[in-house]
């Protein structure tokens, strides 16, 4: 029973160096039950969205929030995962810009969690 | 003159649901907009953090920076009976965090001048760790760490924790109160903080103060650290502490090699409760570490970890002020002057 928050758009002056780390778009923000108060400030925010699954278990997209760190636990991304916003399963929602999107039924479900991507780490040697 | 944005941060029908939505909506350039941005959680209901959230990517300075805390009256350390609480991680008492979430750093502070305060976590997964600081300015003030994690209660790369607490409950591994790691010269500060294991606790026991790596030259003052005779010890693993280390306390046999430090305490003569199922670290009456401190306003304010008055001239070691009868100041001198006089 869940619904997520998810950024889909880059912040306003994102800096690609000291925000290296940092939710960009298609991250999932947080996770909460179905009907969850996400509060005042979260129904305002363009660079957010509210993803309701009703039914959708919260085990389901748990791995969504999985930060990326290195053998030493140093923070390489707060998201080592993030949702394929570009497919037009979401973008289509997306470019609605109501701020609730709502996937409803199990075949909808197994569509969206289809488009989890995994990150590839940027390493520099030197 | 920046100005400071405060956000509310709770299920109550607050500005923000969660502390990662805060964050993210907070990772901006703080010093173009010229602000300090203020997240007070409520204590509407336990906080639990999963993977937990990072404070990393905001542009910072020294007064334009991210501040975690909690609003007035939702802490553990300004609730109406705090004073007479058992110190340990009671989420009805206060603002709670908690995460079970294998591998998690519950909060980490990445970005330079973030800081919390105020906060209680209760942490228990294996490779758990609970406040992590990774720049030299990120600090913890007045936090409480407690739980069955299985690494650390504060993990310093660089930093500064004062007047905090890590209550190490782990029977099945080698855990640390506070692990110092990675960076050299006094890159580490630990001012009246304290490191405990219940006293009843079986298994595997680690180290309430501990170096990662040798070369590390951390400073702790006025810090306490018991339960831990059975493994490495208090304080262990760094071979030359930072130029300031003193007047720490412990039951094991050596601390910081200061001139003022107590060791070979005996552990049930310092806190109301050091059993595992009753545990509360509030410092009792006749202890050792009543009035043993050395006073330390610029770091402590001259207050503990609820924000009782520090005596002035012989604080309490560690996080918490013993005041005698709900006063204040003064203090004796019997445990500082007595074992030279041949006293026990």
């Amino acid at each position: 029973m869940a619904e997520f928050v998810i950024r889909v758009r880059e912040r306003r002056d994102f800096d690609p160096v000291r925000q290296a780390a940092s939710l960009r778009p298609g991250d999932v923000v947080d996770i909460g039950p179905d009907g969850f108060d996400w509060g005042a400030l979260t129904m305002t925010n363009s660079d957010w969205r509210i993803v309701k699954c009703p039914g959708l278990s919260v085990d389901a997209l748990l791995d969504m929030l999985a930060v990326a760190t290195d053998a030493n636990a140093k923070l390489l991304l707060k998201r080592a995962k993030a949702f394929d916003i570009e497919n037009l399963l979401l973008k289509t929602e997306i470019d609605k810009l109501g701020q609730v999107i709502t996937f409803e039924g199990a075949q909808k479900h197994t569509a969206l969690l289809a488009l989890k991507l995994t990150k590839q780490l940027q390493i520099t040697v030197g | 003159m920046p100005t400071t944005v405060t956000n509310s941060i709770g299920s109550g029908a607050r500005d923000y649901a969660t502390i990662a939505l805060w964050e993210d909506a907070t990772d901006i350039n703080l010093v173009s907009a010229d602000e300090v941005r203020v997240g007070e959680c409520y204590n509407d209901s336990e906080f639990a953090l999963g993977a937990g959230v990072s404070l990393a990517g905001a542009t910072t300075d020294a007064t334009r920076y991210r501040h975690l805390t909690t609003a007035s009256g939702q802490s553990f350390a300004d609730h109406a009976d705090k004073l007479t609480n058992p110190l340990k991680y009671d989420q009805t008492k206060g603002v709670g965090l908690a995460s079970s979430t294998y591998g998690a750093t519950v909060l980490y502070l990445e970005e330079d001048y973030s800081r919390v305060s105020k906060l209680q976590l209760n942490v228990t997964a294996d490779a758990n760790i609970g406040i992590r600081f990774e720049n030299a300015n990120n600090s913890a003030r007045d936090c409480l760490v407690d739980g069955t994690y299985r690494s650390y209660g504060f993990d310093i790369s660089r930093g500064t924790c004062v007047n905090c607490i890590a209550i190490v409950r782990s029977t099945g591994f080698a855990v640390y109160g506070f692990r110092f790691f990675y960076y050299g010269s006094n890159a580490q500060k630990v001012y009246n903080c304290t490191a405990v294991r219940p006293s009843d606790l079986a298994g595997t026991v680690g180290a309430g103060f501990r170096g990662h790596s040798v070369g590390l030259t951390p400073i702790a003052k006025n810090c306490a650290s018991f339960g831990f005779t059975g493994g490495a010890g208090g304080f262990a693993n760094i071979t030359t502490w930072g130029t300031g280390s003193d007047y720490n306390a412990t039951d094991s046999a050596s601390a910081t090699a200061g001139a003022n430090d107590l060791t070979s305490l005996t552990y049930a003569d310092q806190y109301e409760n050091t059993v595992e199922a009753t545990r509360d670290f509030r410092v009792k009456s006749g202890s050792d570490i009543e009035n043993a401190g050395t006073r330390d306003q610029t770091n402590t304010n001259d207050l503990d970890i609820v924000g009782q008055a520090r005596s002035t001239t012989t604080p309490t070691i560690g996080c918490w002020e013993f005041v005698s009868g709900g006063g204040g100041g003064g203090g004796s001198t019997r445990r500082r002057f007595l074992p030279s006089l041949g006293v026990a």
